[in-house]
Parts: structure tokens; C-alpha cells; sequence
């Protein structure tokens, strides 16, 4: 055979309609963008509690980088509508422990509002996303088309039933099956 | 030409790409009526199978008129109406000669690509990654078919495309996984996964005589189709698939179990599929393999497992031991186009089946990326999408 350039990865215009739309692309940067926050988390949470004023809760802040991680890669997969709504109750989880300790007197409060101001839209994001992604994921709204009649046989399956009989097995799918074959006689299930 | 190609994970594009060629002897070119989505496809889309370049032409069940020959295609002429086996085959050499169609040992122009992979190569396949060939697809205008003199079928002009279309990949497919389960009247075959292959195991197994046919799945439409060629259901979202079994064979097992589903079971209540799922997610998986694990607990002893669904690299947690204390049978591979289609074009032609009875969305080609998702997702009851160019 000859090398091609009709190998595959062609050139050419590229740009027709794409199965990948926004809301998949929005995803995947959601996805990648809460991976990277939860590695943050995980592995610098010094960093995350001085920057908020709250030194002393660094194990709270890798528990949430865990769930960033493990969130974040569904929101990777092929069905991301679930991950994306476990991440909204995350956010919702962490608006509210930002509202509760921004009370406290040795916090940076304007860090929290800046954070909160961001999560808040990461959070409509999410949810605007996960809706739409929900709506094209969920399994046909109810609605089971008939196919009850669809056999693909010309007459009633009990007629069609053994319709290739003349069909030889080839010997190389036939020996060694170390069952023994059909025996005229030998009873059957409904005997 | 216009044609469908892979981007990355879940990005099809509509594009347009060069016009292929005659670039050896034995090529033809081929100028396609119809096309399909075939569920193997879906493996790409999701990229679970490697060696995948951005750009290329996806598609692996076609036919169409041969509008060029090379000198050397002598049994083609143009004009002629041909259906195009999925498994590109030489008919020369060793594996050829004995109807091992599937592993080719010629047409595979990236073997070391292959054998670094698998150990040895199988056979090139259109449009279905580099490890088997870098073919561009049949989800296209025109497609290149090396080694054309052999790997096509030809079929008369009586028959609509939509009755012939599936002997390159799905019906012979079927078939194969039924036949090398070696049928006998009293066999009980189980069949899991209820998508275009799993139908037509169905219908392989009626016509090949079996006594009771299973089919295990949990997409209501798809069962439905799946009851009317003539099995019993099992929805694994209602009832326990091994004691539904164990119940329809007088506590024995089925005898003859078949995996239609491959890479990516969506058993979504089973704790070994939460594993698959995260390890998958992990990359430390790269393959789904519930279906494998359960049809090798519930098969009866001294059984056969066969395996026409598509698996691309590793899986892990298989109960080896039930697999050789029962000592099961193991038979897979890709289909042997070749070796089936002749004797299925004339049971079509004579009126024993038609295959048509799979499809639920016909389309132009362009419509292809939305198809993909629609069949991907189950919408709107996509079993078998053809398209039309």
C-alpha cells in the first residue's frame, strides 16, 4: 500500500456545523476551571486562607478542593449535566460559609466579596449550563416511540424461527465447544 | 467533498476535504448513496479509542456507485452498485485464505502502530483511527476502498439500499457473534446490549434456530424492537438480570451469552460500574467491563461467551476464576465481513429478513453532527441513523 495524503486529518474547511456546541465548551472550561481551583486548594491552602484572613481552616479548604477535583472531572465526562449540579450546591455551600465568616473581625473582607462576587457568577454559570445540558441528556422527556412492529421478518416470528437452518456452522466456530451438540430427541426448555 | 470528521471528544464537524484519489493499483473510488451511524462509532466520539488525529473522516458502513477503478481492479468495473465490507482485506494472504477476513495481514499500512498496541495487527478498517490503518471513513461524498477487487460486496438493483446497506458491518456482524456460539435447537442465547449489533443477534439467532432468545437492556423502545424479532426482555433497571435468568432456564444459566454492548455499559445501579466510570474518568481504565464481568457469572457451565462488541484496550476486575472453573468458551473478534456477506445478501433477496427494519432516522449528510449527539443520547428514539450524502 501507498501512503496517503487521504490519511486521515485532512485539511480543509472546518468550519460546518459541529456536534460540540457552547454549552459543551462551557463545560469543559468549568470543568477544567474547577480541577485547576481544587489542585489550588489541595495542595496551597495556606495561601487560599491568608489571602481570606481565615488561617487556621486549611483543612477545610483541601476538602473543598477535593470535591472541586472530583466534581470537576464529571463535569469532564461524556454526560457532565450531574457534576455540574453537585459543583452548584458546592458553590451554594461556599457562599454560604464566605457570608458566615465575613462577620468575623480578622477577616479581609474586601477578598471575600471580590471571591463571593466571582463564585456568585461561576455559580449562575453552572446553573445555566447544567439546565441546558439536563434538558438534552434527560432520556426523551417520557415519550417511548412504538416499535413493537419492527421485526424485520416477513411473517410471524414462530415462522421465521429456524429459517436458516440450511446455514452450515463453519468447522473452526463448531469444534472444541466443550458442550455436547443438539441430539434430535433431547428435551427442550418447555418440555 | 463534504464529509464528517472527528475533532476531539464529542466535536463531528461537517467539513469540507480533498476528493480522494486512485493512489494504487487496487483502489477503487466510490461515490456514496447512503452511510450510517453504526454504535461503534460512538467509541470514537467519545474518544475512548486511541490513535484519533483532529480532521479525520469518520465512518465505516457505506455503499455507492464505483466511479473509478485501478488498473488493476479487474472484478469492478465502474458503475457498479457496491456495498463496502467495514474490514479492508487483501483475499491473498494467509489470514485471508481462511476466512479470517478481520485479520487481514496485508491491509493495515500502520501495523507497527498496531502490533505495538495489540501485539499483532488486525485487519485496516475505514475511518475507525490510526491503529487500524488511518482510513478515511465513509461518512463522506467519495471515499477511497483499497484493495477494492476484494473488499466489496456487490448487490443488485432490486434491493433499496436501505435493505443492503447493513451487510458491511451490522447484520454480518450479528451473525458472526450467533454463529460462533454454534446454535443448537435447545440453546438459550442472552444478549446484552439491545442497540443495532444486539438486534440483529436477535434475528441471527431466530433464523439460526435457537430455542429461547434473551435480550438485556434498559432503553424501553429499544427492547421493544428487540421483543418484536422475537426475545424475552429483561429491563436491569426493573428486575435482577440473574435471577430473571436463572428463572427462564430452570436455574442453569443460558448456555450462549453474547456481549453487544463493548467499551461502554451504562449499567447505572451496579457497584463494579461506579469503579469502571472512575477509573475510566482516572485514566487508569480505559475500557467498561460490566457486561463482560456479569455474562461470565451468569453463563452456565462449559458455555460460550461471544464478543462482537468493540473493546480498545484495558479493563480490569474479571472474575478470570468463574471464567475457568466454569470453562467458558471465549470467542470475539471483528467481523469477517467477507465470510457472511454472500449468504446474507441472498436471505435478504429471497425475502427471509429485511434489515431495514433498524432504522429510525434517515438524514442528509449535514446533519450528521446533530446526529451523532441524538444517537449518542438516545433522543428522540434514535436506534440506526443512515445518511445521505
Amino acid at each position: 500500500m501507498t501512503t496517503s495524503h487521504h490519511l486521515s486529518a485532512n485539511p480543509g474547511d472546518h468550519g460546518g456545523p459541529r456536534s460540540m456546541d457552547g454549552n459543551d465548551r462551557l463545560a469543559r472550561v468549568l470543568g477544567w476551571a474547577g480541577v485547576g481551583l481544587g489542585l489550588a486548594e489541595l495542595f496551597m491552602p495556606g495561601r487560599v486562607t491568608r489571602a481570606l484572613g481565615v488561617e487556621g481552616h486549611e483543612n477545610w479548604v483541601r476538602a473543598c478542593g477535593v470535591r472541586q477535583i472530583v466534581t470537576g472531572l464529571g463535569a469532564l465526562s461524556d454526560n457532565p449535566a450531574p457534576a455540574l449540579k453537585l459543583r452548584l450546591a458546592g458553590d451554594a455551600l461556599d457562599l454560604a460559609a464566605l457570608a458566615w465568616v465575613r462577620r468575623e473581625p480578622h477577616v479581609h473582607r474586601s477578598t471575600i466579596d471580590n471571591t463571593m462576587l466571582a463564585l456568585g457568577a461561576v455559580t449562575a454559570l453552572e446553573g445555566w449550563c447544567a439546565a441546558k445540558l439536563h434538558r438534552r441528556h434527560a432520556y426523551m422527556g417520557g415519550i417511548t416511540p412504538d416499535y413493537s412492529r419492527r421485526s424485520g421478518f416477513p411473517k410471524p416470528v414462530a415462522q421465521m424461527r429456524g429459517i436458516a437452518k440450511d446455514f452450515e456452522t463453519p468447522a473452526d466456530m463448531r469444534d472444541a465447544l466443550p458442550m455436547p451438540r443438539y441430539q434430535p430427541g433431547e428435551p427442550r426448555i418447555a418440555d | 467533498m463534504k464529509a464528517l470528521c472527528w475533532h476531539g471528544k464529542n466535536d463531528v464537524r461537517y467539513d469540507t476535504v480533498p476528493d480522494p484519489t486512485i493512489e494504487d493499483a487496487r483502489d477503487a473510488i466510490v461515490n456514496v448513496s447512503s452511510c450510517a451511524i453504526c454504535g461503534s462509532d460512538m467509541h470514537l466520539y467519545d474518544h475512548f479509542i486511541p490513535a484519533m488525529k483532529s480532521g479525520d473522516v469518520l465512518g465505516h458502513e457505506f455503499m455507492g456507485e464505483v466511479m473509478e477503478v485501478g488498473s488493476e481492479t479487474r472484478n469492478l468495473k465502474v458503475g457498479d452498485r457496491i456495498v463496502v465490507p467495514f474490514t479492508i482485506t487483501c483475499g491473498e494472504c494467509e489470514q485471508c485464505r481462511r476466512g479470517n477476513f478481520s485479520v487481514c495481514e496485508r491491509s493495515n499500512r500502520n501495523r507497527a502502530l498496531a502490533d505495538a498496541a495489540f501485539g499483532h495487527a488486525g485487519a485496516g478498517l475505514f475511518g475507525y483511527s490510526h491503529l487500524t490503518g488511518g482510513y478515511a471513513g465513509g461518512q463522506a461524498e467519495y471515499v477511497r476502498v483499497p484493495f477494492a477487487d476484494h473488499t466489496h460486496i456487490k448487490v443488485p438493483d432490486t434491493l433499496t439500499d436501505e435493505q443492503v446497506l447493513f451487510l458491511g458491518d451490522i447484520f454480518p456482524t450479528g451473525w458472526q457473534a450467533v454463529v460462533q456460539c454454534d446454535i443448537q435447537p435447545t440453546d438459550t442465547v442472552a444478549i446484552w446490549g439491545a442497540g443495532p449489533v444486539g438486534q440483529f443477534c436477535v434475528r441471527s439467532a431466530i433464523m439460526l434456530g435457537a430455542e429461547q432468545i434473551i435480550m438485556i437492556d434498559n432503553v424501553p423502545e429499544r427492547l421493544a424492537m428487540a421483543r418484536a424479532g422475537g426475545a424475552i426482555t429483561i429491563n436491569f433497571d426493573d428486575e435482577s438480570v440473574l435471577e430473571r435468568l436463572n428463572e427462564l432456564t430452570r436455574g442453569k444459566g443460558p448456555e450462549k451469552c453474547i456481549d453487544a454492548v463493548g467499551l461502554e455499559a451504562h449499567a447505572t445501579r451496579s457497584l463494579d460500574s461506579v469503579y469502571d466510570r472512575v477509573k475510566q474518568a482516572v485514566m487508569l481504565e480505559s475500557d467498561r467491563a460490566h457486561v463482560l464481568r456479569e455474562m461470565i457469572y451468569v453463563c452456565r457451565p462449559a458455555g460460550v461467551i461471544s464478543i462482537p462488541g468493540v473493546y480498545g484496550g484495558l479493563v480490569d476486575k474479571m472474575p478470570i476464576g468463574a471464567l475457568m472453573n466454569k470453562g467458558l468458551t471465549v470467542r470475539t473478534g471483528q467481523t469477517h465481513v467477507k465470510r457472511w456477506a454472500d449468504d446474507l445478501l441472498a436471505r435478504i433477496d429471497d425475502g427471509q429478513i429485511d434489515p431495514s427494519f433498524v432504522i429510525t432516522h434517515s438524514m442528509g449528510l449535514d446533519q450528521g453532527p446533530d446526529m451523532y449527539k441524538t444517537f449518542r443520547e438516545k433522543q428522540d428514539g434514535c436506534i440506526k441513523v443512515v445518511l445521505k450524502p
